[in-house]
């Protein structure tokens, strides 16, 4: 039997990814969410000898993704015709954006959700949370910088000569 | 796009692995009872008992990194840093400070001179009151590294040998035998290779035997301080020491 500290661990580093995964094809957080879990029961249940957990379970997630869209008529999204590791790159970046984003400051990350998310102006967002359109314009210009600053795999470098 | 997209459903507290978790301990906890309820006629008592004899025997707790280098922390505080495919095993109520292992581990110990830490790997014996350092275990050879206080460590034959900081050795066939140190020996575990003026010919090494590459070393005395991320490519790390010393390095 698997051990409850191995099912923990493949919960805080995969539930976020596959969840992200899972949405792409169902385009639901609820139901990716109660997908991913199943699998992740299912795999506990199971108890599979993989050499790879982590492969395992996105294939797991995939397969069940593409039963449900066929079950009810949908075609897979075209985007989600792209290689296989690529799709699990991209959900592991999107896993450490959304994390990211969990992180800002309050004010910060609601300017930024109510504007690309909600698609609000600066003039409404201002009026909701009763600051001005300037503040609101640097809430979001900072989110967003420190939003892509760190998806630049960071190093420090400390030269010095002899 | 990537942005957009987690833009696009974002909603803050959700995709929350604890929440998730907690719904499995809940599913699957209901799975146990059902498992249990043919002895629900029996005595509580007796289900308690039977329950702790059961919980005392199974008290070997695993921990193991999957996919990422990982850290964890032990009941007596002891951190154990594991690379990918590494475990490590403790009987938390029974013996805290014993563990066996196998793969790559580096253990940074709580201190407790009452008690010693020991850990066992399938070919031998480390015993240490207070100290880092890792170990590297495969198939047919261990290696020790100790980065800060001494280790004792032992062959399963009883051939042993004293380690103190900054020194290494490699046990291949029920002997030791000292390595010579190299400048970052738990840059895996660290994620960073840092060198305070080490020769360029040791550093070359060093990155050599990581990436498992080969690298013409120089004739050359020039001294190396940088830092540089284990995430970096070898390309990259051979371009910035080249330029910053001046020196070939193809």
């Amino acid at each position: 039997m698997l051990s409850v500290n191995h099912i923990e661990n493949l919960y805080r580093l995969l539930f976020r990814p596959l969840c992200l995964y899972a949405i792409h094809f169902l385009e639901d957080m609820d139901e990716a969410e109660d997908l991913v879990q199943e699998c992740l029961i299912a795999y506990w249940e199971k108890a599979p000898e993989v050499s790879s957990a982590k492969s395992y379970l996105y294939s797991m997630v995939r397969n069940r993704c593409v039963d449900i869209l066929r079950k009810n008529s949908v075609s897979v999204p075209l985007q989600e015709d792209i290689p296989e590791q690529e799709a699990i790159d991209r959900s592991e970046e999107e896993a450490r954006l959304w994390t990211a984003v969990e992180r800002l400051p309050e004010q910060r990350r609601k300017c930024l959700i109510m504007a690309k998310r909600d698609g609000l102006s600066y003039k409404e967002i201002a009026e909701q949370l009763g600051i001005s359109e300037h503040t609101v314009r640097n809430h979001i210009n900072r989110a967003l910088s420190s939003l892509r600053g760190g998806s630049d795999k960071s190093f420090n470098l400390v030269l010095s000569f002899f | 796009m990537t942005l957009q997209f987690v833009l696009n459903h974002f909603v803050y507290g959700r995709l929350d692995y604890r929440q998730a978790f907690k719904g499995f301990l809940k599913a699957t906890g209901l799975k146990r009872k059902i498992n249990w309820y043919p002895y629900a006629s029996a005595a509580a008592a007796i289900l308690i008992v039977v329950f702790l004899l059961c919980h005392n025997h199974n008290s070997w707790k695993e921990y193991t990194a999957y996919d990422i280098t990982q850290t964890f922390t032990l009941a007596d505080g002891t951190q154990v840093t594991l690379a990918p495919g590494a475990t490590v095993s403790v009987q938390e109520h029974r013996n805290p400070r014993h563990v066996s292992m196998s793969g790559q581990a580096l253990f940074t110990v709580a201190k407790d001179p009452e008690h010693p830490f020991v850990v066992t790997s399938p070919q031998s014996r480390i015993e240490v009151l207070g100290t880092v350092f890792s170990i590297t275990e495969s198939d047919k050879i261990t290696r020790v590294d100790v980065t800060e206080g001494h280790v004792m460590a032992s062959a399963l034959n009883g051939n042993s040998t004293e380690l103190h900081a900054g020194e290494s050795a490699l046990l291949s066939d029920g002997f030791w035998s000292p390595l010579t140190p190299s400048p970052n020996p738990t840059a895996w575990a660290t994620g960073s290779f840092v060198y305070d003026a080490v020769p360029l010919a040791d550093v070359l090494n060093e990155l050599s035997a990581y990436y498992g590459k080969d690298i013409i070393v120089p004739d050359t005395d020039k001294r190396l301080t940088a830092e540089f991320s284990t995430d970096m490519p070898l390309d990259e790390i051979l371009g910035f020491i080249s330029l910053a010393l001046n020196v070939d390095l193809k």
